[in-house]
């Protein structure tokens, strides 16, 4: 029994899907002192992990291969709780499927002028040898590969971002009910979170790119 | 091996009271911590919260009372069977006793959110108190078939 993931479990609000809330449960301060009640190297490890794959957080997406490879290999070192390395290692192979749909719509082609150096994870070397298979032969484990794949072509970036946010809002959801007393409940808590924060903030940026676009149709009809 | 089998003996005896005691303990504290972890989100009624971790408690009393039903001058023909009912009563007690602080805990955790479901959350912990009635019913039953 660990008594502290009880306690924080206990004191964490109920999440709404994220699609259907219209704020924050929690404010993120107030999430960050629920988290501190555990041990300190769980937090850490927390927060490593969230840093990595987190879509509060892009900040991988403005780094250089290496030193991505370098930051995840690092990290994965202090990511030594089972539950959470698993989602770590699950999610950053779904951003390297999807960045693999990207590229191929692109029209790049691992091996081929681009180079190899456009993923990182398990499934890169997989990805590369079934690149002209319409799923990657990863359909059996990404059912959700044709739809994205449908998405992109599109060009629906926001009904694509919404596929994955579910996808892995279903990936916590199931975490969490094995461990609904346990670390795996924590960590579904915290990445739910951080999904529903991604999209309230995008949701508010359009509420205010539609005002701004409604101001500017009064002032310009007057 | 006649020290042996009374030694059984004393271990079926203590063993409902003992391991009823430890599921209580282990089970209060899981819905404890929970409930205070709750008590930081919601603004009202903490008392409700506390007296739901309450809830594994019984199983320590059960053991006291089959502790107290197979309480007897031991020998070698009573011995064997003292420890067979006495140490099963107390691990179903015990197991009873983790399931209910568990399902208290999750009964805490859902209800801090909605509190019209509080009652029918409770349900899941109810039903593992029922069987660890039933456990010490018939402890208390299957003793009185033991000689004396």
């Amino acid at each position: 029994m660990v008594s502290r993931y009880y306690t924080v479990l206990g004191s964490l609000p109920y999440l709404p899907y994220f699609d259907q809330a219209e704020r924050l449960p929690l404010t993120r301060l107030r999430l960050e002192q629920r988290i501190g009640m555990l041990e300190q190297e769980e937090t850490r490890q927390l927060y490593l992990a969230e840093e990595l794959v987190s879509l509060r957080k892009a900040v991988m997406a403005r780094r250089s291969h290496d030193m991505m490879t370098g930051r995840l290999r690092q990290a994965m070192r202090v990511i030594v709780q089972p539950v959470l390395r698993a989602y770590v290692e699950d999610k950053i192979d779904q951003q390297t499927v999807v960045a693999a749909l990207r590229l191929r719509h692109a029209g790049w082609v691992p091996g081929r002028g681009g180079g190899s150096r456009w993923g990182v994870g398990r499934r890169v070397g997989h990805i590369a040898a079934h690149w002209e298979e319409p799923d990657f032969r990863l359909g059996a484990v990404y059912p959700w590969i044709p739809q994205a794949h449908a998405l992109l072509e599109a060009e629906d970036a926001r009904g694509l971002e919404r596929l994955l946010m579910d996808v892995n809002w279903r990936v916590l959801g199931r975490l969490a009910d094995r461990e609904p007393m346990g670390f795996g409940g924590i960590v579904a808590f915290l990445f739910k979170w951080d999904i529903l924060n991604a999209w309230l903030a995008h949701n508010a940026e359009r509420a205010t790119q539609r005002f701004r676009e409604l101001m500017g149709e009064v002032k310009h009809g007057q | 091996m006649d020290s042996l089998i009374l030694t059984l003996g004393w271990i079926g005896i203590y063993a409902p009271l003992a391991l009823g005691a430890i599921g209580s303990m282990v089970g209060c504290a899981r819905a404890g911590v929970s409930a205070c972890g709750a008590l930081l989100e919601v603004e009202g009624g903490y008392g409700r919260y506390i007296g739901v971790a309450a809830m594994p408690s019984s199983q320590s009393i059960y053991g006291i009372v089959v502790t107290m039903a197979l309480r007897r001058e031991l020998n070698i023909d009573n011995s064997p069977g003292i420890f067979g009912l006495g140490v099963l009563a107390g691990l179903a007690l015990m197991a009873s006793a983790f399931a209910q602080g568990d399902a208290c805990a999750a009964s805490i955790s859902a209800s801090k959110n909605k509190l019209e479901i509080f009652g029918i959350s409770l349900a899941p912990a109810a039903l593992v108190e029922g069987f660890a009635v039933f456990a010490f019913v018939f402890a208390l039953v299957l003793s009185a078939g033991i000689p004396g």
